[in-house]
């Protein structure tokens, strides 16, 4: 019996069920298209679909890991401080992008804002690990690339802000199965959800 | 005879391997189901609920059950008597362990 493989397994399971990530990263990419009004995505009603479909296939997807790996509440110290990262996140995400766009700035001020954002809420909740620093650093350098100037930064940075989550979500999904094993449809006729 | 060092005594309940992973899982979380539980310590589900019910005549979980989308759902959440009880347990394992290595060691 590993002591810290047993409390690791409670303390991760909210932020390591990373598919979740994809359907989030999928309505950042949906909004960038929408943004360059690019083929069909001229028109705001394919976004809205589309943001409809992502919701659809996050609960699934939430529904998914539910069923197969079971249900966790964290302990409401643990979720005070996720609200608290998320009001924040919002807020530093907003006044980057606002200072960016009164000064067109260089860099892109939200994408380096998210990217630094999501750094420090993996680090205060499950602690930073190599993928996490290779995932969201990337991003923080493309936002620090001194090409933004004078460009819709809003449009197109919402393409690597989706690749980002997305990528980072599909690694994090990989340890999360590494760590409990593969999926299976039921556990002896319990639900997990 | 010399007194046992009431210290150093392990709680037999606790020290059960099944057991001490159930509770081990659960100082972790507010609160688990029979799902996670069985996947985080790879008991039977006869095993855990065996062990489950055993920990809740003891006082030490608490055990909630209930239908979600029409199917059953265990909840389990350590009681206040339950999370003081495993934290001195690994305390006292801990004290053990560092009682076993050879001064200078560790």
């Amino acid at each position: 019996m590993d002591r810290n493989n047993l409390v690791t397994a409670g303390q991760t399971w909210t932020y390591l069920r990373g598919l979740i990530g994809v359907p989030v990263g999928a309505v950042f990419l949906l909004a960038g298209f929408t943004d360059r009004e690019w083929g069909p995505f001229g028109s705001p009603w394919l976004l809205w679909g589309g943001v409809l479909v992502c919701l659809a296939a996050g609960f699934l997807v939430d529904r998914w890991y539910r069923q197969n790996y079971g249900r966790v509440t964290p302990p409401a110290g643990t979720r005070v401080r996720d609200v608290a990262w998320t009001v924040f996140g919002v807020i530093a995400v907003i006044g980057f992008a606002v200072v960016d766009s009164l000064y067109d700035l260089p860099v892109n001020g939200y994408v380096t804002a998210y990217g630094l954002m999501m750094l420090g809420y993996i680090a205060s909740s499950i602690g930073l690990k190599l993928r996490h620093a290779v995932v969201w650093g990337s991003l923080i350098v493309v936002g620090l690339l001194p090409v933004w100037g004078g460009v819709d930064d809003v449009g197109l940075g919402l393409f690597p802000m989706g690749i980002a989550t997305m990528v980072s979500g599909a690694i994090d999904h990989r340890v999360f199965v590494a760590n409990l094993g593969p999926s299976r449809p039921k556990v002896n006729g319990h639900a997990g959800a | 005879m010399p007194e046992p060092n009431e210290e150093l005594v392990l709680d037999r309940l606790i020290h059960e391997p099944g057991r001490l992973a159930i509770l081990t899982v659960l100082s972790s979380v507010k609160s688990a189901d029979f799902v996670f539980l069985q996947r985080t310590t790879g008991l039977t589900k006869g095993n855990l609920s065996s062990h489950l019910t055993r920990l809740e005549e003891a006082g030490l979980v608490k055990i909630t059950k209930s239908f979600v989308l029409k199917k059953p759902n265990t909840n389990v959440e350590l009681t206040k008597v339950g999370r003081q009880r495993i934290v001195e347990h690994w305390n006292r394992l801990d004290r053990l362990k560092n009682l076993s290595q050879p001064k200078g060691e560790g």
